[in-house]
């Protein structure tokens, strides 16, 4: 086997073994399943392309999800329907999931902020995920989903560390919020204290909004 | 529920729930690493709220996976053509 042959054997190996991880991340941007599958395979004809480029074998995967972020800004993302996202200014730190079922009229055997995360569905998770804004998506699937360090994020998204650990703390932040509303549709509330403070909190929220663009 | 900021093993509550998501991807390290594992081993509170965001990552991760095997034949497809 030549040079060029096991280069081609590790590349193809390497591909197949991140399949569904590359599909998911691809899925994250796209939202769009036949769309994630064309990227997929235009980021391995990229790969393959490029393949002379790759200096360090212990980096496949990582240098896999860049062009696949590569590809979608330059073929993709100008196709998308820009939307606006009001998102509040400072969020990190304001809601927390926990407090809410600590303090709701949810109650279980054990403890009930585990027992409710348990009946969090499969579909619910995604749903949340799904609505999260784009820059707070990729890197909350990079990170938890794929189980990237900070670093490697920051390099397959081309942002500081800085920016993908504010982009996680959000990217959280903004996920419970969404699980939260699904506890409320089972019938779970907040305590009357609580619900005086998620008030106050929307308060603020409205005083100080950024209008993000995704 | 709005539990108490106590100051424990040199930082207080909010200081270590600020640090939970560095923690827990693995990014804490050296002194600030070792305040917070004392931290949560001292404070039920802080325990309890971070074997929360811990479970609530595990489902992220658990959930998050997408099924392959249709996508995974087309692309063995595609390599076999280059």
């Amino acid at each position: 086997m030549t040079e060029r042959d096991l280069k081609k054997e590790i590349l193809t190996q390497e591909i197949l073994a991140n399949i569904s991880a590359l599909t998911r991340f691809a899925y994250s941007l796209c939202q769009h399943r036949e769309e994630a599958e064309e990227l997929v395979g235009e980021t391995v004809l990229k790969a393959f392309e490029k393949r002379h480029q790759l200096k360090d074998d212990a980096k496949i995967k990582q240098w896999l999800f860049r062009i696949l972020n590569n590809v979608f800004i330059s073929n993709y993302r100008k196709n998308k329907k820009q939307r606006k996202i009001d998102l509040p200014a400072n969020i990190d730190g304001s809601f927390s999931l926990f407090e809410q079922v600590a303090s709701s009229n949810y109650t279980d055997e054990g403890t009930p902020e585990k027992s409710f995360i348990n009946k969090i569905t499969k579909e619910k998770i995604h749903q949340a995920i799904n609505e999260l804004p784009e820059e707070f998506r990729i890197t909350l699937v990079l990170c938890d989903v794929d189980e990237f360090s900070y670093t490697e994020i920051a390099a397959i998204t081309q942002v500081p560390i800085g920016t993908v650990r504010s982009r996680i703390a959000r990217a959280r932040n903004l996920l419970q919020k969404k699980l939260w509303t699904y506890a409320e549709e089972l019938g779970i509330t907040a305590s009357s204290k609580e619900k005086e403070h998620v008030c106050t909190c929307g308060e603020e929220v409205l005083k100080s909004t950024n209008i993000l663009t995704i | 529920m709005k539990k108490k900021n106590k100051q424990v093993a040199s930082i207080n509550c909010e200081q270590a729930i600020a640090r939970f998501n560095d923690y827990m991807d693995n990014y804490l390290k050296g002194k600030t690493r070792e305040e917070l594992i004392k931290h949560i081993a001292e404070c039920k509170d802080c325990m309890e709220r971070f074997e929360f965001e811990q479970l609530l990552k595990s489902k992220v991760h658990q959930f998050g996976q997408m099924d392959d095997n249709a996508v995974k034949e087309k692309i063995e497809k595609l390599i076999a053509s280059l």
